[in-house]
């Protein structure tokens, strides 16, 4: 299957469409509840994956992606391994401004169970100039407030905000 | 006890470092070392990690003091560095913490070990138990109790010890320590936490240090298993065992067994260097056991928890329990506790 690319489609009216990728799926279903649930000016269709490629069979029914979020769960190494094959299937485009990536369990409490580093998942979003949100998702809060963040760059990524590029996201990343 | 430390900062915490001019309130390091607190902050995880040779201190070391640390469960807990310790000042301290333990009794705090015991604590030093020759000498602390109603003469019974140690600890951390600060980073339990309790609390007030419970990650329990993988050890040689935590409800364990032959086979494929461990070469091994376990029962192990390691030299539980088997390998697996243990206080 050939990588996903990020203008190979035409934009919808007023519509913002994101792909969460990640291995797992109650992370990528709590968020996608909470972005439905927000109140907000556009449309957003949000499709999900536990890695890509994505099948050929129905990619007419797909949206152009606006938005790729990669999910990572610091106590899953599968989490970051999918992940890190996902990546290559994606056009080079998508990263100037429209990747994301969301590393989540590195709270205190739990820090026993990490089996990846924050710094290896902080390399890898500077090496891909991509913002990097961390959060735990396991409180309502939590997910509510990491939708918000997450439809906040996404109305970015769809052109959605006048005057303002996705391409300016590059800039909000550390790079040093 | 104070707990407030837990190894990986938040973002917030990191930038809040960055950007204060004095953070002296906060920081328990003279003024002069802040140029290492901030060299601290920044800390990466190592691509690689030595292994140390024996050296001839550790011969030393005496085997009826290794007796009393090995084949014990101890719980780990990370120190700062301790301001006005005194090696020659030992048998005043006994004193100060024995007289300690019977005020805290007094109030109540220790009933459940019975009331009549009497507590004794005895310092004393661990010679030997060091890596290289600027480490810090070790200390042990005993408390023993001995019943009124058992006979005189009849030997007293050690209800709790602890030891502070720091082997081959960074000289860089030893070098901008004033004199006055006697750095032993990691500390061991084992006994009634009660005792902990008021052992942790007379050592902040009388050295102006701080402790924070240690966990070892995951990621460093894969370490220890590569670490010491290929290492002979004489006599019983337990079965090289991983514990994986399913996170799941309701909770289950997979414990993955190996023989410790095949283990250390199968590192000696991986490693290609006899004197150092890459981080790829951990990756390896683990890649290796996943998919091996993936190819027989269809479980993707890389997607559960690491929550307990045993090879042939020492066990450890990522709560921070550990437990040590051997000891020819015991200052060196210290060493290894020791990074882990420097890294967690936060500055």
């Amino acid at each position: 299957m050939a990588t996903l690319r990020p203008f190979e489609k035409m934009p919808i009216v007023n519509v913002a469409a994101v792909l969460l990728v990640g291995s797992e799926e109650s992370h990528r279903e709590q968020l996608a509840q909470a972005m439905l649930k927000e109140p907000k000016t556009f449309d957003v269709k949000i499709h999900m994956t536990q890695s890509l490629p994505l099948p050929f069979e129905g990619d007419y029914l797909r949206p152009r992606f606006d938005l790729v979020v990669f999910l990572i769960n610091l106590h899953s190494q599968l989490s970051l391994n999918d992940v890190l094959s996902s990546m290559m299937h994606l056009d080079a485009y998508f990263y100037l401004g429209k990747t994301c990536f969301l590393a989540t369990k590195g709270k205190h409490g739990s820090v026993q169970h990490c089996v990846i580093d924050i710094t290896t998942v902080k390399d890898l979003a500077d090496k891909h100039l991509s913002i990097l949100i961390q959060s735990e998702l396991d409180n309502e809060e939590d997910v509510t407030f990491t939708a918000r963040r997450l439809l906040n760059i996404l109305k970015i990524c769809a052109g959605l905000v006048p005057g303002i590029s996705s391409l300016y996201m590059s800039s909000l990343t550390e790079t040093f | 006890m104070q707990t407030p430390t837990d190894g990986v900062s938040t973002p917030q915490s990191t930038s809040v470092l960055r950007s204060s001019i004095a953070p002296y309130q906060n920081s328990r390091y003279p003024i002069g070392s802040l140029t290492s607190t901030r060299r601290r902050s920044s800390y990466r995880i190592p691509s690689k990690r030595k292994i140390p040779q024996s050296t001839p201190i550790q011969e030393t070391f005496d085997p009826q003091k290794a007796a009393l640390l090995l084949q014990k469960q101890w719980t780990l807990y990370s120190v700062t560095p301790m301001y006005d310790f005194s090696y020659t000042k030992l048998k005043e301290y006994s004193k100060h913490l024995s007289a300690t333990i019977v005020a805290e009794k007094q109030k109540g705090v220790a009933v459940d070990l019975g009331s009549d015991v009497a507590f004794k604590a005895n310092f004393s030093c661990l010679p030997g138990l060091k890596g290289k020759e600027s480490d810090p000498t070790a200390i042990l602390v005993q408390i023993t109790g001995k019943s009124p109603i058992s006979k005189p003469g009849t030997e007293e019974r050690i209800v709790w010890t602890g030891w502070f140690c720091g082997p081959y600890t960074e000289d860089e951390i030893l070098e901008v320590l004033p004199e006055t600060f006697t750095c032993l980073p990691l500390f061991l339990t084992n006994g009634s936490e009660s005792f902990t309790a008021i052992v942790g609390t007379w050592f902040q007030q009388a050295f102006d240090c701080c402790f924070g419970k240690l966990v070892i990650r995951s990621l460093d329990l894969r370490w220890l298993a590569a670490m010491w993988a290929g290492y002979e050890v004489q006599g019983h040689v337990p079965t090289t065992e991983l514990v994986f935590s399913v996170p799941v409800e309701p909770h289950m364990d997979i414990s993955f067994a190996i023989h410790p032959e095949d283990f250390k086979t199968l590192w000696n494929d991986i490693q290609k260097s006899k004197d150092e461990v890459t981080v790829e070469e951990v990756e390896h091994l683990f890649q290796c056991l996943y998919s091996h376990f993936f190819r027989h029962f269809k479980i993707h192990l890389s997607a559960t928890q690491l929550v307990k390691v045993t090879v042939a030299v020492a066990s450890a539980h990522c709560e921070g329990k550990v437990k040590f088997l051997s000891k020819d390998h015991l200052v060196r697996v210290l060493g290894f506790l020791t990074e882990i243990a420097v890294n967690n206080i936060q500055y």
